[in-house]
């Protein structure tokens, strides 16, 4: 693949992007505009207890390496989805506020110890932390706008969020690095006892 | 024909306007709301990404077979339309399970794929969208341009999709294609939920 494989490639995705902001398309779900991926894209972006605890699941991928780095980021939109759905469905979740700040404060000690536990134990934390995350954000979902771009833009800002923590994790290769992606960590688990204690 | 020059090709083709001096206007318009179709319907776009992805992920040589699939079931699908007689909400249903397994695929299936799971799904995915797509366009009778439009739109999204996955080779990128698998499948499973909560009439 070249540099000219490249470029085709992204003109193309413009021609995607700008389908996406396009007018509707009788008959399918793609109805609404740039308003509705606009509203799902800041959602997740735009709620300080959703972004630490995506940022922390890149940084945890980051400390853990292959295949967790990409592992984490794959199950956690997935467990995302299927609650979503159960949120669109009308099935309720108690404690979901409560889910997501408990998301920022253990993703953020798992990364400010640096736990490397068995990968199916890190699955399994960040597919369950993802399920509150999913479900808040599919909750909204029936009342917007445009539901399926809504969806579109909450799952991609998501998973921004995590690719920017995989980028910070790449730090951790230098010792340096591994104090701030440490530090990142801390202060992500004491964002997450701030939302937890309403103090935030 | 390569991926760049076979992407370039679709590109152009989109880009190209009806002939001024002529009376192509109807055909040219055709064309391009055609062209445009899998574009804006979303569940359309989200499985010729996943396709697209899976494609790029293949070696080279094991590209082809599924680039021809597709085009053979969107043929296949045009052709027979609605004939079929199947609920537009059952192939959409039908769509969007082939998406969230094709993203699923994208992000999680281990390397090599079987040498025809590729163009099986690409066969699907092709006959799919075929299927869901109404030939006749908004205010305007059938036509063999808009046919080709959404010929040439599904492939340009799937070569897109299926050149970015082939450059992002390295392990580095290798984890956006896979990441980026698992939003399509994500996507998919939500507009899915959307589809059955909220049936179209």
């Amino acid at each position: 693949m070249t540099r000219h494989h490249a470029l085709a490639a992204g003109a193309g995705l413009a021609a995607v992007l700008a389908a996406l902001v396009a007018g509707p398309a009788a008959a399918h779900t793609g109805q609404g505009g740039l308003a509705g991926l606009t509203t799902g894209f800041l959602h997740p972006i735009t709620g300080l207890d959703h972004v630490v605890a995506m940022v922390a699941v890149g940084l945890w991928g980051g400390i853990l390496g292959r295949p967790a780095i990409w592992m984490l980021p794959v199950i956690f939109p997935l467990a995302m989805a299927v609650a979503g759905a159960a949120a669109i469905a009308g099935v309720p979740l108690a404690g979901v506020e409560t889910g997501i700040a408990l998301s920022g404060i253990v993703l953020g000690l798992m990364v400010l110890f640096a736990l490397r536990p068995p990968l199916w134990v890190a699955g399994l934390i960040v597919g369950a932390f993802a399920v509150f995350h999913g479900h808040a954000h599919g909750a909204e979902l029936p009342a917007a706008t445009s539901p399926a771009l809504y969806a579109a833009g909450f799952v991609i800002a998501t998973g921004m969020l995590h690719l920017s923590g995989i980028a910070i994790g790449y730090l951790w290769r230098w010792r340096s690095g591994q104090v701030a992606v440490r530090a990142a960590g801390g202060a992500i688990a004491v964002a997450g006892a701030a939302f937890l204690t309403g103090l935030a | 024909m390569t991926l760049r020059a076979a992407a370039a090709a679709a590109l152009l083709s989109l880009a190209a306007g009806p002939a001024a001096a002529h009376g192509g206007l109807a055909g040219g318009a055709g064309f391009l709301s055609g062209a445009l179709h899998p574009f804006v319907a979303t569940e359309h776009l989200v499985l010729l990404l996943g396709l697209g992805l899976l494609s790029g992920q293949l070696p080279p040589e094991r590209r082809g077979l599924g680039f021809a699939a597709v085009g053979l079931g969107l043929l296949a699908g045009l052709a027979a339309g609605r004939a079929t007689g199947l609920p537009a909400g059952v192939i959409a249903v039908a769509i969007l399970a082939s998406a969230c397994l094709l993203g699923g695929l994208v992000a999680l299936a281990p390397r090599p794929l079987g040498w025809a799971v590729a163009p099986v799904l690409a066969a699907l995915a092709g006959l799919g969208v075929g299927l869901d797509t109404d030939l006749a366009a908004p205010g305007a009778p059938a036509s063999l341009g808009r046919a080709a439009g959404v010929v040439a739109g599904a492939y340009l999204i799937v070569l897109d999709a299926a050149a970015l996955a082939a450059w992002a080779a390295r392990p580095l990128f290798a984890i956006g294609v896979r990441v980026a698998g698992s939003w399509i499948a994500a996507i998919a499973f939500l507009l899915l939920a959307l589809a059955i909560s909220r049936p179209a009439t």
